[in-house]
């Protein structure tokens, strides 16, 4: 085994036995070879992660997990691992669930009761660094720019391009046809889509800081 | 102009008073002339009875009066003239006037000996003269009357609402010309017989300079309105060049008598100019020439007609007994026309809403006059009477007339814990719409504004402009920021109190809103731990037995797991915006299409501005969800399609979503509705039980129409819309 073949290291949080396993399997159908290490439990998960000082390539993580949160894994991965992918695998498709992961720094969104040949598609798109953003997302995301506390920071604001990609996902386009509409590269969307999710993780964390302050806790 | 802090009611009160009073004197004045108990009339020259009276025949004719000490005077038909300055000259006025100063002498006596001559030959009569019934006063007297008390109420409402601005004040003045008009010439056109000299002299000045108000505001209002023809500055040459004249009649010089009715006649002509000159000048202004084309008909119609039926046969030298003051009533079509046409033309900017304060203009000026009535009632009844109405006046009147004024002209009163539960119902209400509809609502309860617009501002707190008049309000609870104006009906002003108390209530409504929002951080919190339970038990355990289920058990279980989903987001129950749906939907079908590799073609429809303001019912909701992933997925896994096309149509009743693909096509068994093999039969069930219906066809590959009635929840109102008060839309 040398180090060139070293396999990519993806973690799997799930407390289901079943769902872990039939994930497993989606997961090795969508990226062949991938090393695979699992956990039932935020506690695991942890563990296992300050065991480990290799990087973790990609981090599938179910959301309701028996001792807390997965959001939780996801933020300490965007801050601690940045090179990881974390991408929340749940049940619901409620935007106030799939903004918090979002805000949190999930880079991706999979829905677990999809058909597997559906998931594979989209695993292998979040790979290609395409990030999924339902419409409810956009909106969401245009809503919480365009509120009035946001005019105060203005690092983390939209530029009007970027305002432009999201009301066209808003309105129901997919990354490629908002390309095709605005002219660009399904790539360069995707990067706008990038920023505006880094974007949005910083104003959530700057948000939760004054929050904090305004709460005396920091 | 002044800047003092005028509200609309104050000057209402104020120029109603004097309406009020103006017509009272010129009542009493009536009333209390010595007056010989019959009507005269001069005909061929002489004076005759107008009707049958002292026992004598209509048409008798009257000779002389004389006192009891012998002085005696002829009675001529030139004494009954209606209006004095049809006399060609000045000296003849002075005869007229001295002649009427004698004559008023004599029928002051408490007895006088009249002589006339019947046909039987001459006879003396002796007669008391006594106050004059106003009953017995004229139709012509009450038109003159009327016209006056009208036009100025008309005119003075006007400009009680727009008191800054240039062209009601001109307005305004035209009115209190017409009132010192009509009123004067009501009072010494009806004399009877005989007024004091210097009476009719003050009387036919106040007529006079009457018509120098009405004309001077006529012709300035034709200068400025629509069109502002000449600099507002410029309008002051309009008294410096028209009121020379008008002193110089006043002093009987260097003019004669008879070019009185020339200078009105020009004065006539040069109004007539001016409207057409307007209506030159608002060629290329629709709206302005429809302003003209109401004001600037009635006034032409009004003093058109006016000169033809007095001034064109003074002129002319015929004799006008009364036809003047029948044609003064033609003075009122300004006034009336202006009342009518104010909405519909938004005359001097003023709209619908105006109408209010008029119905309270009318009000008060039937308290006063009825005030007034009940004193001059008081002065002159006997006194046991005088007792007995005091008291009448103690018990009944006073409490019913302050009753009636609380009851419709006092602003409300809300009491403080009103106000809490108020903001409390403001903050709590079902929706964001309702949430401001109430606000609405409570500010029309305690401000009761004439008007109220949207308007954007960045204000924290509420503000006070125009001296009180405007009131802007930040936005609150949903509700965008208001501007209030004309307060209390537009009978009061805000005051510093009024202020204080939107703050509080600006406040209070926030906090309302602040405690809503922690209620629903509570529901949220409480919602995320159900949704917990529900993923932890019911979700796992669907989703372990869909991993392992055959693929007829799938879709059973896959239609649980999204009744779990709706259930957790607060989803099922709710309404969901059509274009929100629309994009839900349209952005996962393009995502599973384009795993699949098909392209879609499904454009976004821009003009789609009626999906914008519709909600749809959560069973519509759901139903399109799933039939448009029902049909999706049979295209993926069946037809064999490259391409999938959608196209939407939608009426606010109907939506309409056509599919077709470029595949295989369905088989004619699937066509006919006959084969649950795709799923398709459950499709046209969903949407028969909405009401909907859904169509198969063939072209080259399979084509599918979806079409489902929508459940059209209200709109949101567009503006404000105050339930019992007139409110105007910004134009």
């Amino acid at each position: 085994m040398t180090h060139a073949a070293a396999p990519r290291q993806c973690l799997l949080v799930e407390d289901q036995p079943t769902t872990r396993d039939w994930m497993e399997g989606v997961l090795e159908l969508a990226f062949p070879g991938v090393s695979i290490a699992t956990a039932a439990t935020l506690r695991a998960a942890y563990a296992w992660l300050d065991a480990r000082q290799d990087p973790v390539w990609l981090a599938v993580i179910d959301l309701g997990l028996p001792d807390g949160s997965g959001i939780d894994l996801v933020r300490r991965l965007a801050q601690d691992r940045p090179a990881t992918l974390p991408v929340v695998a749940s049940i619901y498709d409620d935007d106030a669930h799939l903004f918090d992961a979002i805000a949190a720094g999930a880079r991706g969104y999979v829905l677990k009761d999809e058909e597997p040949a559906l998931l594979v598609g989209y695993l292998q798109r979040i790979e290609r660094g395409e990030p999924p953003l339902s419409p409810s997302i956009a909106l969401r995301m245009l809503d919480h720019f365009r509120g009035p506390r946001r005019k105060i920071d203005d690092d983390a604001g939209l530029s009007p391009r970027e305002t432009e990609v999201l009301a066209l996902l808003a309105r129901g386009l997919t990354v490629a046809e908002a390309a095709r509409r605005l002219g660009l590269q399904p790539q360069t969307v995707a990067s706008y889509v990038k920023v505006i999710y880094q974007k949005l993780c910083v104003s959530s964390r700057a948000e939760a800081t004054r929050e904090a302050v305004r709460r005396g806790l920091a | 102009m002044s800047r003092a802090p005028l509200s609309p009611g104050l000057i209402i009160i104020a120029m109603t008073t004097l309406i009020a009073v103006s017509a009272g004197v010129i009542l009493w004045l009536s009333a209390s002339t010595p007056w010989l108990g019959v009507g005269l009339v001069p005909r061929d020259g002489l004076v005759v009875l107008e009707g049958p009276a002292w026992g004598l025949a209509a048409g008798t004719e009257i000779l002389s009066i004389s006192a009891a000490d012998g002085t005696r005077h002829t009675i001529e038909a030139q004494d009954l003239l209606a209006e004095p300055d049809s006399l060609p000259t000045y000296a003849a006025i002075n005869a007229l006037y001295d002649r009427q100063q004698a004559l008023f002498d004599l029928i002051g006596e408490p007895v006088i000996a009249i002589k006339v001559r019947t046909d039987a030959g001459l006879q003396t009569l002796d007669i008391a003269p006594a106050p004059r019934p106003l009953s017995s006063l004229p139709g012509s007297f009450w038109i003159q009357f009327v016209t006056g008390i009208t036009s100025a109420l008309i005119a003075f409402w006007v400009w009680s609402l727009r008191p800054r601005l240039l062209a009601p004040t001109l307005f305004a003045l035209s009115g209190l010309g017409v009132l010192m008009v009509t009123l004067s010439s009501a009072y010494y056109a009806h004399r009877g017989l005989a007024l004091p000299a210097d009476a009719f002299r003050v009387l036919m000045l106040i007529n006079h300079f009457g018509i120098l108000a009405f004309s001077s505001g006529m012709i300035g209002l034709f200068l400025v309105y629509p069109r502002r023809l000449v600099h507002p500055r410029w309008l002051w040459l309009v008294p410096a060049l028209l009121g020379p004249p008008f002193v110089l009649d006043s002093l009987q010089i260097l003019i004669e008598a008879g070019h009185y009715y020339l200078l009105v006649m020009a004065i006539t002509l040069t109004i007539m100019a001016l409207i057409v000159a307007q209506y030159w000048a608002t060629r290329r202004h629709p709206d302005e020439r429809a302003v003209l084309g109401w004001l600037g008909l009635s006034v032409a119609i009004a003093i058109g007609s006016f000169a033809l039926m007095s001034v064109t046969p003074a002129l002319l030298g015929y004799d006008t007994p009364l036809s003047q003051h029948y044609a003064a009533g033609g003075i009122i079509i300004i006034y009336l026309g202006l009342a009518l046409g104010l909405r519909r033309y938004r005359l001097f900017e003023l709209g619908h809403w105006a109408y209010r304060i008029l119905f309270y203009m009318l009000g008060v000026f039937a308290l006063i006059a009825l005030d007034a009535a009940l004193l001059v009632g008081l002065g002159v009844g006997e006194a046991p009477a005088l007792a007995l109405s005091l008291l009448l006046i103690g018990l009944i009147y006073l409490p019913l007339r302050d009753w009636v004024w609380r009851r419709f002209f006092a602003p409300r009163h809300i009491e403080e814990h009103e106000l809490f539960s108020a903001a409390m119902a403001v903050a709590f209400a079902p929706s964001r719409v309702d949430s401001a509809r109430r606000w609405r609502d409570l500010l029309a309860r305690l401000f009761d504004p004439l008007q109220a617009v949207d308007h954007t501002n960045d204000l924290n707190a509420p503000s006070v402009s125009e001296d009180g008049l405007t009131m802007t309000l930040p936005a609150v609870a949903g509700a965008p920021g208001l501007r209030l104006s004309h307060p209390f009906g537009g009978r009061g002003l805000f005051q510093p109190g009024h202020l204080a108390l939107a703050a509080d209530l600006v406040t209070l409504t926030e906090r309302a809103e602040e405690s809503r929002q922690a209620y629903m951080r509570g529901v949220g919190e409480e919602r995320r731990r159900m949704a917990r339970d529900l993923h932890d038990d019911v979700g796992a355990r669907l989703l372990t037995g869909l991993h392992t289920a055959d693929e007829r058990t799938r879709p059973t279980l896959q239609a649980a797991l999204s009744d779990i989903r709706a259930i957790v987001s607060g989803l099922a129950g709710e309404e969901a915006e059509l274009d929100r749906v629309l994009a839900q939907i349209r952005h996962e079908a393009a995502r599973r299409l384009e795993a699949a590799e098909i392209a879609l073609d499904w454009p976004l429809v821009d003009a789609l501005g009626v999906a914008a303001d519709i909600r749809i019912d959560y069973r519509a909701h759901k139903a399109l969800t799933s039939a448009t992933r029902e049909i999706v997925s049979n295209v993926i896994r069946h037809s064999g399609a490259d391409t999938l096309t959608v196209a939407l149509e939608c009426t606010p009743e109907n939506l309409v979503l056509r599919f077709a693909d470029n595949g295989r096509g369905l088989p004619a068994t699937a066509l006919a509705g006959e084969t649950t093999g795709y799923g398709l039969r459950n499709l046209r069930q969903r949407l028969a039980d909405l009401g909907g219906s859904v169509a198969f066809g063939r072209t080259s590959g399979t084509t599918i129409t979806l079409a489902l009635p929508l459940h059209l929840a209200e709109p949101p109102e567009p503006g404000v819309n105050f339930p019992h008060s007139a409110v105007d839309l910004p134009s």
